[in-house]
């Protein structure tokens, strides 16, 4: 290789070190430049014939119709909610569409989501889906944001596991959720007890340690098997599968009533 | 291969990864075409400064989707592809066979580094993901070779570029 080339190598990995630098900064406009991308056009006014503008409206109606359908399951979804008051006053619900479903390397998990700043979306901001968690806003951009699926490594929840055992609920101590990417997660660090039958059901629950996230929001049901090592000679894993993506288009994101005004 | 295509193949591969690949489903598995498009790039171009350039806009189409620090991707990118250049300037690329080993290690090689990363912030081992995605990437390469080559008008196999 020649030294102009070497040159360039090294301008290119410097610049790459500037990006990563100010990462917040470019990251945010990538975001916008993609959202314009995936985001619908707008309408324009259709000019035509009678039939045409009619058969446009029509459709135009249907739509909205549909929209209105959905927007009161939302509006009963955050009513649901509110009334389990999981949210303190200050905190307010918007409803998001889920724009892409998946993070362009295979080893994170985030989604993208069509509300922004402009709407009052700020980092951290919880991304729930009925009572389930789902992940924390963790790039902002205007128009749409990204968020941490709790199934990434970088995703760690304080958790209680919730376990059911001959119609009864037992709560253990608390653990730590840790994303193994591919939708899955794993708990680690929870004191839990061998015994010879195992649970018909189990469920982890945010536990509120931290004040991070609140107490009492499903992160996914639990699977535990039995397992043994040299070391260890028997021991348990706890699996825990979060709810599926692919399943779901609109989600609720927590944000601040100052804000929005 | 000019950099517009270069381009217009990795916004498609970017949402094709992104979208089309998750709904076919392989193990909760999919392939990185970008990498392929990345190693296609460097076997089948002449000029140094394009491939450098090329990788590394690959590299950054990357960084706009994902939650790692953004930059991260376009210097792996660039710092693999100029071991490959490293590579190319010792050994004939072009047969399919080597590609694939190519792809394949390559694949390996930048999930591994990425792993690593995880690893050391998280204390999660994600090393089993890379070998899974590298075999996928591997399976998915001829028939994602095949597009490029009909698109970009490459010569067959076999034919000699100046080292």
């Amino acid at each position: 290789m020649k030294y102009y080339q070497h040159i360039l190598l090294v301008c290119l990995a410097l610049l790459s070190c500037v990006f990563m630098f100010y990462s917040s900064y470019f990251s945010s406009w990538s975001l916008t430049s993609f959202t314009f991308l995936l985001s619908n056009p707008e309408k324009k006014e259709v000019k035509g014939n009678k039939d045409e503008i009619i058969s446009h409206l029509q459709k135009q109606l249907a739509s909205k119709q549909l929209e209105i359908i959905h927007l009161q399951q939302t509006l009963a979804n955050i009513e649901a909610l509110q009334k389990e008051a999981f949210l303190d006053s200050s905190r307010n619900l918007i409803s998001a569409k889920v724009l892409l479903k998946r993070d362009s390397t295979s080893h994170r998990n985030s989604f993208v989501i069509n509300k922004g700043k402009r709407d009052g979306v700020q980092l951290g901001a919880l991304v729930t889906f009925k009572k389930n968690l789902l992940g924390i806003v963790s790039k902002l951009s205007a128009k749409s944001s990204m968020v941490l699926h709790v199934s990434d490594p970088y995703m760690h929840i304080p958790v209680f596991l919730m376990v059911k055992k001959q119609q009864a609920f037992t709560i253990y101590d608390e653990g730590i959720c840790v994303g193994q990417s591919k939708q899955k997660c794993k708990i680690k660090f929870i004191q839990w007890f061998a015994e010879k039958a195992l649970p018909e059901a189990a469920v982890a629950l945010t536990s509120g340690f931290g004040n991070r996230y609140p107490q009492g929001l499903i992160v996914g049901n639990v699977t535990i098997k039995k397992s043994t090592t040299q070391r260890e000679k028997q021991h348990y894993l706890l699996n825990v599968n979060p709810i599926a993506l692919d399943k779901i288009y609109n989600v609720m994101v927590t944000v601040n009533q100052d804000v929005r005004k | 291969m000019k950099l517009y295509i270069t381009l217009i193949f990795g916004v498609l591969f970017l949402f094709t990864g992104i979208v089309v690949f998750p709904i076919l489903g392989f193990h909760n598995e999919r392939p990185d075409l970008l990498i392929i498009l990345c190693v296609y790039i460097i076997v089948y171009n002449n000029s140094r400064q394009s491939i450098l350039l090329q990788t590394w806009l690959i590299g950054l189409l990357k960084d706009s989707l994902t939650l790692d620090l953004f930059g991260l991707h376009s210097l792996l990118c660039i710092l693999l592809s100029y071991t490959l250049l490293k590579l190319k300037q010792t050994m004939h690329l072009t047969n399919s066979f080597v590609l694939l080993i190519l792809i394949f290690f390559y694949t390996f090689q930048y999930y591994l580094l990425n792993s690593i990363i995880v690893y050391i912030f998280c204390n999660v081992d994600l090393a089993n993901t890379a070998f899974k995605c590298a075999i996928y990437t591997t399976l998915v390469a001829p028939f994602t070779i095949l597009v490029l080559r009909v698109f970009t008008h490459e010569p067959p196999e076999g034919y000699l570029y100046e080292v």
